[in-house]
């Protein structure tokens, strides 16, 4: 759909009917709990529901079992591909761009900052991580799958956060509309497709468009279930770039709960950095790829290393040339990087299995308080400005 | 320096070095021309090579070994380091920006456009 400020201000006030009913049934009934516990043994598409679900639980699972009738397989199939020889480049991007630009967004900080805690971020990189290697199985969409049941479950977990930030008058409705309304979910959809792919065009990765189109499509397909309008969200990397734009240059500006939250990352990554010498590379690489205006407002230090973190696209340019010419570096430097993006959800998960649970309330839940510390090469369209 | 004792062709050099020649059987002969005046005899083309290379070490030395001795006797050593470490850090600059992107990332051009707007936090 093409959007304009307008159509995008009337998003503001729109969250997700099917799932929000849900919640507020789950929780009227004094459900959540029983439906929790039982959730957790469902978490492949095709099992069959545990006995005893709640009704309305048993109703929204089923409505939300299918992805879009609209979904093109092959179009799927190719957005694997693209992320099997872009692993580790896109786990990259997903950490050091993408969520700092969650934070550059500060009524998103503020929400973020009320529901996963000042001091534990890790639970959601470590859910959104695992969220996306689900994604990228090659079974995602088939039975045995385990990504369409966390994608249910994320669902209900946003329509919980809308239900909780209501209720404890954390959110300023009148000015800031729904909470996780219809727009910040396709900018979230935003940061989380065609900005990675502008992140991962300044790492220097060659893509081809072919490539980048199937990624953002399988983005797309996602959004939908999450509880995207259906036709709402935008249809190729056009719109992409057009809805991208003119959301970010709305929203994004300096905020306290953004700097706390980034604080809070750049020490979350140093920790999975081996050693403390290269520390300051983790805020260099944020700083190159958010730039030094949105770096400065979520006040990501400055180190030497801003001036060699410069150099990467070079030498990633060179690792890609290999993998251009020659098939046994292809396959070396892909066998790296799924190693890397598997250390990296690792440490981040721990071992565990992220649940996705919708939480009772939203501070205890989520430890806020807690001391627990190629040819057709593919560039992002220039930037547009609404005039 | 010397290549070898009772040699028939000497080489004068600037470094003073004396280089000297033995012509060898079976190799081909031709006129080198030492252009300072000197002898010009016929010397095998291997053995002009290795001299001329020879040579060129030799003055490389000696002039490192010069700029060395005079180094040692000046008061201003630490200042010349800093000349040193400034003219690396001009060099690594150049390089770098040789090797890298000159343009912006795209949030940069956003954010700039924010901020020239005057949004921020409160124009949700």
């Amino acid at each position: 759909m093409h959007h304009t400020p307008e159509s995008m201000r009337a998003l503001r006030l729109v969250g997700d009917e099917l799932a929000d009913t849900t919640v507020e049934t789950l929780f009227e009934r004094g459900e959540v709990g029983r439906f929790n516990t039982l959730m957790r043994y469902f978490s492949t598409a095709g099992q069959e529901l545990p006995e005893g679900l709640p009704d309305v639980a048993h109703e929204y699972l089923r409505a939300t079992a299918a992805p879009p009738a609209w979904v093109d397989w092959d179009e799927m199939e190719r957005a694997r591909l693209f992320f099997i020889d872009n692993n580790v480049h896109v786990s990259t991007a997903l950490a050091f761009s993408a969520m700092p630009a969650c934070y550059v967004i500060p009524h998103v900080a503020r929400l973020l900052s009320a529901t996963h805690g000042l001091e534990f971020p890790s639970r959601r990189m470590a859910e959104t991580g695992q969220f996306t290697v689900y994604l990228m199985q090659p079974d995602a969409f088939e039975a045995g799958s385990r990504f369409v049941p966390a994608v249910q479950k994320v669902r209900l977990l946003h329509a919980s956060v809308r239900y909780h930030m209501r209720r404890e008058g954390l959110w300023d409705e009148e000015a800031l509309g729904t909470p996780i309304c219809q727009e910040d979910m396709i900018g979230g959809l935003m940061i989380f497709s065609i900005q990675v792919l502008d992140a991962l065009h300044r790492l220097g990765v060659h893509m081809s468009a072919e490539g980048a189109a199937s990624y953002f499509y399988a983005w797309r397909v996602v959004g939908e279930m999450l509880g995207i309008s259906p036709g709402q969200a935008p249809a190729d990397l056009d719109e992409a770039r057009r809805f991208s734009d003119l959301y970010m240059t709305r929203y994004m500006g300096p905020s306290e709960e953004g700097a706390r939250l980034t604080r809070q990352l750049i020490d979350l990554y140093e920790e999975v950095v081996p050693g403390t010498l290269l520390d300051p590379v983790v805020a260099a690489l944020i700083r190159y790829l958010v730039g030094d205006t949105c770096a400065d407002w979520l006040q990501v230090p400055r180190s030497a290393w801003d001036t060699a973190v410069r150099t990467s696209p070079a030498l990633l340019g060179v690792l890609e040339s290999i993998e251009d010419r020659s098939p046994l570096g292809a396959w070396a430097l892909d066998r790296l990087g799924h190693l890397t993006t598997h250390l990296e959800l690792s440490s981040l998960t721990r071992g565990r299995v992220m649940q996705y649970a919708v939480p009772e309330r939203l501070r205890e839940e989520y430890g806020l308080g807690s001391t627990a510390s190629r040819a057709d090469r593919w560039v992002p369209p220039p930037p547009v400005f609404p005039s | 320096m010397i290549l070898e004792r009772g040699s028939t062709t000497r080489l004068h050099r600037a470094s003073g070095a004396v280089i000297t020649v033995v012509p060898r059987r079976g190799w081909g002969n031709t006129v080198a021309h030492t252009g300072d005046g000197a002898e010009s005899e016929r010397v095998s083309d291997p053995v002009l090579i290795a001299a001329g290379a020879a040579d060129l070490v030799v003055e490389g030395v000696g002039t490192a070994l010069r700029r060395a001795g005079a180094l040692l006797g000046r008061s201003d050593l630490a200042a010349l380091a800093q000349d040193g470490r400034e003219e690396l850090r001009q060099r690594g600059r150049l390089a770098l920006r040789r090797h890298a992107r000159a343009t912006e990332s795209h949030m940069e051009l956003l954010a700039r456009r924010a901020a020239s707007r005057g949004t921020g936090p409160g124009d949700a």
